[in-house]
């Protein structure tokens, strides 16, 4: 990591006196793995930007179909009464901005510049009035959040020497699996100045990977399998204990 | 230490589960229920998806019943035929159960209709086997004999297909057990458990079972139903996690084992306020969380439909 950001500088300086440095970044590593041990990680985004601006950085997983339910009271039993689907809804959302940024200065841009998650593409599928489904959107959000898989900082991103910038991105264990984008923003005066992409893949690996694929390839293989295994075990059991 | 279940998709401590198995297995040697009743709530507070938690527990319940099953049979407290029977009740129930929770699910309120079960049948066995063990266990310890009525005789009892339960001491219709089988297993399947808490107290009280051969017998078409459970929930919704269901299993066999050994020093009234007591909170949990207010009125649930 430290010979990355050694190059960076170099490429940084190689340049020549930058005015107006072009936005520049990657990630420690463009897979995580799920093995066994896997209990959550960090990776590191850095990267160069112009020092006059802020940095967002957002990271979002696969889009897929949710539903947000609420409940209320009938005849003293609280019971789901309401329901509203939203169709692309990330798995995984994770918004950090460097330190100048106030939280509140945060929510601005992300409003101004409609990157904000509230801003793209969660809308329910349903057209249910826009005071419904803000209570439901942010429902929805407050419920990623208790899991840990929503999260927005401000302040996470630091610059190093100028114009380098880093920043620790969390994944949590329950990171779900699949391709992720990274996008970087460079903002100014609340207008996005340039943007670039990173990929990112999380995904299954050894072990967990051949029995998921296993599960999923050859269900009826599978349940035997897991019968047997248990009823081994279970036997097994029995006769080691009862041989006392 | 933390381990990744690949079907359940996240991490979890290893001696949580551990823990969890060795509890549940300890119940279950203990009382002859399967414990599915406590294990899938357990797994679901720790963040499994609960489709997966039914479906792992029920394949982690095979080699508890099985273990349970050798050492009662040791003891020879497992009435085979008693089991045969109420196993073909229970097949029958529980594939009309299957269908009817299909329907249900259809038409939504599938969390509601269990929990309203769970609440109603908890609750109504809990109560009545903990005022009646109770007060037979009063009764004995005023030195009275509690030799009671074993059975009365009724209109039941002139049912035909008559059959000797050498075992349980019974000679009776086999349409009463195999009718306590279908409808234990109709509900089993309805709210997704072995349905032993169900079956042990209608031995006990509606066939006149001796406790003695309770546990064992339950046990016996408990391991049944579960193998059937793991079978279609593998083949049809791929929620079996192989990795999960081993880690409860090494728990559990060395809790079924102490729970068996426990088992036998209680008396049988006391096994019954035990089991009763059980019933009754896992019953008061589910009434509370209908009735109070909840945290967060809003609930998510992700990946609807579409499927991997």
């Amino acid at each position: 990591m430290r010979l990355l950001q050694a190059l960076l500088v170099m490429v940084a300086l190689a340049a020549g006196p930058v005015r107006a440095t072009e936005l520049v970044a990657d990630l420690s590593q463009h897979q995580i793995n799920i093995s066994t041990g896997f209990s959550g990680t960090e990776l590191l985004l850095f990267g160069a930007a112009d020092p006059g601006g802020d940095v967002v950085v957002i990271v979002s997983g696969p889009e897929g179909k949710a539903i947000v339910r609420k409940k209320t009271r009938v005849s003293g039993i609280w019971i789901n009464t309401e329901s509203v689907a939203f169709d692309a809804v990330p798995a995984f959302y994770h918004v950090s901005a460097t330190s100048r940024l106030s939280n509140a200065a945060l929510e601005k841009v992300l409003a101004e510049t409609g990157i904000g998650l509230r801003y793209q593409n969660m809308s329910p599928s349903e057209d249910i009035g826009p005071d419904r489904a803000e209570a439901f959107r942010n429902a929805l959000r407050r419920r990623k959040e208790v899991k840990q898989l929503y999260s927005a900082q401000t302040g996470k991103i630091e610059f190093v020497g100028g114009t380098l910038f880093r920043a620790k991105v969390p994944f949590p264990a329950t990171v779900p699996t699949g391709n992720y984008r990274v996008d970087v923003y460079q903002v100014e005066d609340g207008w996005v100045k340039s943007v670039t992409t990173i990929p990112l893949a999380v995904g299954k690996v050894g072990m967990e990977e051949k029995i998921f694929r296993f599960a999923h390839e050859w269900p009826t293989l599978y349940g035997i399998f897991a019968i047997v295994i248990a009823a081994l075990a279970g036997y097994g059991a029995g006769m080691l204990f009862g041989r006392r | 230490m933390q381990i990744y279940l690949p079907i359940a998709e996240l991490s979890v401590n290893v001696f949580v589960l551990l823990g969890i198995g060795g509890g549940i297995g300890f119940l279950s040697g203990l009382f002859g229920v399967g414990g599915g009743f406590l294990l899938t709530p357990a797994l679901i507070f720790i963040g499994v998806p609960p489709s997966v938690a039914v479906a792992s527990g029920a394949n982690q319940l095979i080699a508890t019943s099985i273990t349970g099953v050798i050492a009662h049979w040791r003891r020879k407290s497992v009435d085979f035929k008693m089991g045969a029977v109420l196993l073909c009740g229970g097949v029958v129930g529980s594939t009309v159960g299957v269908y009817i929770f299909k329907l249900l699910r259809d038409l939504g309120q599938v969390d509601l209709m269990i929990s309203l079960l769970y609440v109603v049948f908890l609750g109504a066995i809990g109560a009545l086997m903990f005022a009646e063990s109770l007060r037979s266990m009063l009764r004995t310890r005023r030195g009275m004999v509690s030799r009671g009525k074993l059975h009365s005789h009724n209109w039941l009892h002139g049912l035909p297909f008559k059959i000797r339960f050498r075992r349980s001491r019974l000679y009776i219709s086999a349409l009463m057990p195999f009718s306590i089988g279908m409808i234990v297993g109709f509900l089993a399947a309805l709210m997704g458990v072995g349905g032993g808490f169900i079956m042990v107290p209608a031995m006990i009280y509606l066939l006149g079972m001796p406790t003695s051969v309770v546990a064992g017998t339950s046990l016996f078409q408990i391991l049944f139903v579960v193998t059937n459970v793991t079978f279609l929930q593998a083949y049809t919704n791929q929620t079996v996690d192989l990795v999960l269901a081993l880690i409860l299993l090494v728990g559990s066999v060395v809790g079924v084992q102490l729970g068996t050994i426990v088992g036998s020093k209680f008396s049988a009234a006391q096994f019954r306020v035990l089991l009763a007591a059980l019933v009754l909170m896992t019953c008061g949990k589910m009434l509370l969380d209908l009735l109070i207010e909840p945290s967060d009125l809003f609930s998510l649930q992700v990946g609807v439909g579409g499927g991997h």
